[in-house]
């Protein structure tokens, strides 16, 4: 047997595993480590009736990590992890579809500086909901800078940046960030310190 | 085909390349690649193959050690590289030309593979076409709002353009990169040159022209589906069923594809037969 024709095995070989790899091992986002810290578990541990917040992953870009549910005297926050392959993905347009979240178009998304959230209908209630980095960090989705077509500088950084992804810089980045979901539509306009006291105190990440 | 029966059976590098075919489409199924890409990624494992099939199996020159290791190598990184495919990953539009050169590799010498060169440009369609989308589409999508400006006022319907958008009544369009109709544009460029590379016309001449006629034919179907979207704009978003929508979503959007190929594929029918095509249906 020539030389080749052994290669051509080992060649077969390494497609046919790779197919039987490619099918079984999908590439996510990875997610930190996630301990609810708060002592008063009657605040945690809430599992509302048919775990209506059910989320899966829409696509191998987004890993769906824990969650749980926050709940005071007058409202309720449900905080669900989320880890996206780069920030430029972060999106909860599938919330939308997921957890069948209705009246919302382009009009119902917020801005506040430079963060935004969104306001919708779930289950005939009103609710506002966000990704949030940190206390002072969210958005429903990142805002796409509005370019001019003839732009020939931002075009050439578009090809720049699409041949480094492709050859690259293609493996997760983890951008990870918490979606808090809650009755309080107000909730994003508050301070640091409210928003801090309410969700980020209440867990710790690594 | 100019290949035995004998001879396609017993070629294992032609099963490989089937398997690649598959293979490479299902992962542009997976990963919910466009639909027009779908079609031409289609196309072009079919040109492909038609090519693969006429090479002769037995007759191959015995490989070198370089051909072998760049073969292998080249799989290897190729397929260490998909690993990390997600979706909207434009890794996935060189996959199928890099394990075409990888194959092609392992069955001629290098020297041979510039000879055989025309299956290898047809693999790297895509990839071509997807680099050249935008420097195109700065051009076209200006292009297409005006052509489409006066259409509407030419049938009577008063509208004014503003770069790329246009308004009519209360509402207008704005003409992005994908409404520009560039993408089709390219496919039916794309399906052009490999019905060439398969079926080829008898002079480069009349293949210029096939080229110019089909983009002719694509541009102007944009055109018209860009004036029933200006027409149909008021509708987008409401409930039931919206025209707007539909022409604007991928279903109605294929059917102006559909109509731009059918034209262009009849034209090249008739080019590729010339004055023998009664002669050629009957």
């Amino acid at each position: 047997m020539r030389l080749t024709n052994k290669v051509i095995y080992l060649y077969a070989l390494i497609l046919i595993l790779y197919t039987f790899i490619y099918v079984f091992f999908k590439p996510r986002p990875k997610l930190n480590s996630l301990f609810i810290k708060d002592s008063n578990p009657s605040l945690f541990n809430y599992i509302p009736k048919n775990n209506i917040f059910k989320i899966k992953s829409p696509s191998n870009k987004v890993s769906v990590g824990k969650s749980f549910f926050i709940k005071d005297n007058e409202n309720w926050y449900q905080v669900i992890q989320l880890s996206f392959w780069k920030k430029e993905f972060l999106g909860l347009s599938f919330l939308n579809r997921q957890l069948n979240i209705t009246d919302i178009n382009v009009k119902s998304i917020k801005s506040i500086n430079s963060n935004n959230y969104a306001l919708g209908k779930f289950q005939g209630e009103e609710i506002a909901y966000s990704c949030m980095e940190n206390s002072n960090k969210f958005n429903y989705k990142i805002p796409i800078k509005k370019v001019k077509s003839f732009d020939i500088n931002h075009w050439r950084k578009v090809y720049f940046k699409n041949l480094n992804s492709v050859f690259y810089s293609f493996k997760p980045e983890n951008y990870e960030c918490y979606v808090v979901i809650t009755n309080k539509t107000s909730f994003f306009e508050n301070s640091e310190f409210e928003i801090n006291k309410k969700i980020f105190n209440k867990f710790l990440y690594k | 085909m100019k290949f035995s029966k004998k001879e396609f059976i017993f070629n294992p590098l032609k099963y490989l390349l089937i398997f690649i075919i598959f293979l490479n489409i299902y992962i542009f199924y997976k990963l919910d690649i466009d639909k027009f890409d779908q079609l031409l990624n289609l196309l072009i494992s079919f040109g492909v193959l038609n090519f693969f099939s006429e090479y002769k199996y037995k007759n191959r020159s015995n490989l070198n050690i370089l051909s072998i290791f760049s073969s292998i190598l080249l799989l290897v990184i190729v397929l260490y590289r998909s690993f990390w495919l997600y979706s909207e990953d434009n890794f996935v539009y060189f996959l199928f030309p890099i394990l075409y050169m990888s194959l092609v590799i392992l069955y001629f010498p290098m020297k041979n593979v510039i000879k055989n060169y025309k299956p290898i440009l047809i693999s790297f369609l895509l990839p071509i076409t997807k680099s050249l989308f935008i420097p195109l589409s700065i051009i076209f999508s200006p292009l297409s709002s005006f052509f489409t400006w006066i259409l509407l006022n030419a049938l009577g319907f008063f509208s004014t353009v503003k770069g790329q958008q246009i308004f009519y009544n209360d509402s207008g369009i704005n003409v992005t990169f994908s409404c520009s109709g560039v993408g089709q544009i390219l496919f039916s460029l794309s399906a052009m040159i490999i019905l060439n590379f398969c079926f080829p016309l008898r002079n480069i001449r009349i293949f210029i022209c096939q080229l110019f006629i089909a983009f002719l034919f694509t541009f102007l179907a944009n055109i018209l589906r860009l004036f029933l979207l200006t027409l149909y704009v008021h509708t987008a978003n409401s409930e039931g069923f919206s025209m707007f929508d539909y022409l604007h979503g991928g279903s109605g959007g294929l059917i102006f594809g559909f109509l731009s190929m059918t034209l262009s594929c009849e034209s090249y029918k008739r080019f590729y037969f010339g004055n023998d095509i009664s002669n050629a249906i009957n």
